[in-house]
């Protein structure tokens, strides 16, 4: 887009727009980024397989608090819950997000709720949220996600970064430092930063404590600093 | 009449919200709406224990999803609350409607005798705030309406169990009679007890804790 506008003004006002095209398109990507973030809300998905705290880290973003210790979710039921448009304090800014809904992880919601989820949303990031529990049940639920990624091609359109959270470090993490628990996710992280590289989305693995408030508050400040429209550092 | 169940299952590898009950017989679609809608919505539910919610839609195949919902007193391996279990009759329209009349004749008389005359007594304020708030919720065409009540819920049941079996003033107002509106739903959604008005049918009611945080959202307070 940016060529063809490039090419049509440089034939009608010469080599001497260059300039000029360079500042309209900062512009225009301002604008753009100011609309996403400021008023319709940064659209993205929360998935992971079921009890990783996906209810817990969507209402961390929500209340603008540091730890949710006392926080007591009742299991996602079958269809989810609608979750409206927010206002959230990342990082030194406050954007406005839009997960659209919550949903559960039992695997018979995958084809359903998660599918659906992904069509609507037509999300520019996912949080897959995993744990150090059952890494088969984990495995089985991110190769689903990148299949998902790779089939739905309308909704995988605006994807721009895949965030693998992986939760409740406080349990996990005096035990085992982050890089030997992904060891064991080493074919899907592979698959994952192939399809990373094939499709242009950024592929990142944080750890994390959201009841604690531990390492969520920088993953969620680069994960929606990289799916704005303007990314940023 | 044909019945399914979705609960909760703690053991196995297939954990988590399942149909527990075969599903044989009834259309992928119906299904799959069955699943997305048997549930009434919101977080919270822990704080209801034993809590019943009765919630019913209509189907593509025409039939009527009628969904009994307990708050169980079950606790998953990660001490989480609030696990609900639904069991889902699908009626034909005829045994739907006989269906309706018999749970509301269930009831104690003199809480259906109660809930006609808070209803009665709310007919004005609804007209009022229906045209008051034209725009929410945002369809002027479907609109949804919203009870809020705080106590034994029984006598809300008896509200929303006679605004949709009779053809009141009351609920004419929340939708005209499918006997003169062409475009009446024949299968009036509803939910007696829900946390979340969002992604509910048309009519809905609320813990007044619940409903005193909704914001631009106006509904009927029946105290």
């Amino acid at each position: 887009m940016t060529n063809l506008l490039d090419r049509l003004v440089t034939t009608v006002f010469g080599n001497v727009s260059s300039k000029l095209i360079e500042n309209i398109t900062r512009s225009v990507d301002q604008v753009y980024d100011f609309v996403y973030v400021k008023v319709l809300g940064l659209p993205f998905i929360v998935l992971g397989a079921r009890q990783t705290g996906k209810t817990t880290l969507i209402e961390w973003l929500r209340e603008n608090v540091a730890a949710l210790e006392n926080y007591d979710p009742a299991p996602t039921a079958p269809g989810g819950d609608s979750v409206g448009t927010f206002a959230s304090n990342i990082g030194d800014e406050m954007m406005r997000l839009k997960p659209t809904r919550d949903v559960g992880g039992e695997h018979e919601m995958w084809e359903t709720d998660w599918v659906e989820l992904f069509r609507e949303a037509k999300p520019r990031g996912i949080i897959f949220m995993i744990d150090h529990s059952d890494i088969l049940k984990h495995k089985d639920a991110l190769n689903f996600v990148m299949n998902m990624i790779e089939e739905e091609k309308e909704a995988q359109r605006n994807l721009k970064a895949f965030l693998i959270l992986v939760n409740k470090s406080d349990l996990w993490l005096p035990q085992m430092p982050l890089d030997k628990l992904m060891n064991q996710y080493g074919n899907e992280i592979k698959r994952l930063g192939q399809q990373a590289e094939r499709l242009g989305y950024k592929a990142s693995i944080y750890s994390s404590s959201v009841t604690a408030g531990v390492g969520v508050r920088e993953a969620m400040r680069t994960f929606f600093n990289s799916i704005r429209p303007q990314p940023k550092q | 009449m044909r019945h399914v169940e979705i609960g909760y299952v703690l053991e196995g590898t297939r954990r988590g919200y399942n149909f527990t009950t075969p599903t044989d017989g009834i259309e992928p679609e119906s299904l799959k709406a069955i699943w997305r809608r048997a549930m009434p919505r919101g977080q919270g539910w822990g704080n209801y224990p034993a809590s019943r919610s009765l919630k019913c839609f209509g189907l593509e195949s025409g039939e009527a999803a009628a969904c009994d919902i307990t708050v169980t007193d079950m606790i998953d391996e990660v001490g989480r609350k609030g696990i609900r279990h639904a069991h889902i009759h699908i009626f034909t329209l005829k045994e739907y409607r006989a269906f309706l009349l018999e749970r509301l004749s269930q009831l104690p008389v003199a809480t259906v005798a109660e809930a006609e005359k808070r209803l009665y007594s709310r007919e004005w304020e609804l007209l009022f705030r229906k045209y008051r708030d034209i725009g929410k919720p945002r369809t002027m065409i479907k609109p949804q309406t919203i009870l809020a009540y705080d106590g034994d819920w029984t006598f809300i049941k008896a509200c929303v169990l006679l605004l949709v079996t009779r053809s009141t003033l009351l609920a004419n107002l929340i939708e005209v009679s499918p006997a003169i509106n062409p475009f009446a739903e024949r299968i009036f959604p509803f939910t007696t007890l829900a946390l979340d008005y969002r992604d509910e049918g048309r009519l809905v009611a609320l813990p007044l804790e619940k409903a005193r945080t909704i914001k631009d959202v106006p509904y009927i307070n029946l105290i």
